[in-house]
């Protein structure tokens, strides 16, 4: 399959991925990535490496299952990749940023990636024409076919997955408080003044948000 | 909050903020959430833990391997001179025989050399051999 550079940074832009650790060679159009000194060499990701505390390897290992879902990944392989990614510098992480979480984003633009690809394998109804089409012909340029088909599988997952999940959630109220604020990228001392509640109630919340989503789609959403 | 987000949209900032609601969760909370699982807080210690070491092998050979094709593609470009001990071997002949115009006195009146010394002296000629045509390559460049 021939991707061109604008398709490939489309769909980066799509995926709001940081262009310092996206897959592409040529990054979309934005802030100029830092110098490498501002950058972990691989010793210093080695080490960072090293440093991850068994709290860090579960919370990692909890967020992997999270994007597991429509990949062809096994446990385990996801986060290896977005090591090895950081180690052989295909991904740099800036120092700025903290590791773990550096390895987490990594691991969402590689399952989304994976995803894609997959998807891209398998032959799209095309609802203009009606017809079967491949997805393996390459454009020259803009948002492709492929791209549009991707973007529509992911809508109609998305509605389907919020269909199920919204019930369970709007039964609560402060569960929804805590999803409409985050739906507008609060987090910490804000979202819990938006609540309005305490921090404890405020983690009680979250968790109740995290539970159902994990039982409703325990290796992720698949978007 | 201007605009109603699509379900993509704000599926995809509740999952980042769930991923950030693991990476601050406690240890005992986890503990909780991998028990309500059917899962294991350790097991899955134990699972990430092996995806580093993984991911150290596999990185630590890569590296390895590009290491060595460095060294190969260095090669490839003429940057290493084999050592040409017939040629050292026909010189030495000739400082023996007296007819080397670039043999030493010490050469020229040396009597019998043993098998060692010959040795050492033919990986000197040689190695001078290899040092003298880079020189000459270096001055035509």
């Amino acid at each position: 399959m021939v991707l061109n550079t604008s398709t490939l940074a489309h769909r980066c832009r799509r995926r709001g991925v940081h262009p310092i650790i996206n897959e592409l060679s040529a990054p979309p159009p934005g802030p100029p990535a830092p110098p490498a000194s501002e950058l972990l060499a691989y010793e210093e990701v080695l080490a960072a490496l090293d440093g991850l505390t068994p709290l860090d390897l579960a919370r990692l290992d909890a967020i992997e299952r999270r994007y597991l879902n429509g990949t062809d990944f096994a446990e385990g392989d996801l986060l290896q990749e977005a090591m090895c990614a950081a180690l052989f510098e295909e991904k740099k992480c800036p120092r700025s940023v903290r590791f773990i979480a550096f390895l987490v984003q990594s691991m969402r633009n590689i399952a989304g990636h994976r995803r894609d690809r997959l998807l891209l394998q398998v032959p799209i109804e095309d609802a203009t024409v009606g017809e079967r089409k491949s997805k393996f012909e390459p454009k020259d340029s803009g948002p492709s076919p492929e791209d549009a088909a991707i973007e529509a599988e992911q809508a109609r997952r998305a509605s389907e997955v919020w269909a199920k999940l919204n019930p369970q959630y709007s039964s609560d109220e402060e569960m929804g408080m805590v999803l409409l604020g985050w739906e507008n990228d609060m987090r910490g001392e804000a979202l819990r003044d938006f609540v309005g509640v305490d921090q404890a109630r405020l983690d009680y919340a979250i968790k109740k948000i995290r539970r159902i989503a994990r039982r409703a789609y325990p290796k992720g959403w698949q978007l | 909050m201007s605009k109603e987000p699509t379900d993509l949209e704000r599926l995809s900032k509740i999952g980042a903020a769930l991923d950030d609601s693991i990476l601050d969760a406690s240890e005992a909370d986890l503990r909780e959430d991998f028990k309500e699982a059917g899962d294991d807080f350790d097991k899955a210690v134990a699972r990430a833990g092996s995806a580093v070491e993984r991911a150290k092998v596999h990185a630590a050979r890569l590296r390895f391997e590009r290491a060595q094709a460095e060294v190969k593609a260095f090669r490839e470009q003429g940057n290493v001179r084999t050592l040409d001990l017939a040629k050292a071997r026909r010189r030495l002949e000739g400082m023996r025989s007296g007819q080397a115009e670039d043999a030493m006195m010490a050469a020229r009146k040396g009597g019998k050399l043993s098998e060692r010394d010959e040795q050492g002296l033919l990986d000197d000629l040689a190695q001078l051999h290899a040092l003298e045509n880079e020189e000459k390559e270096e001055g035509e460049e």
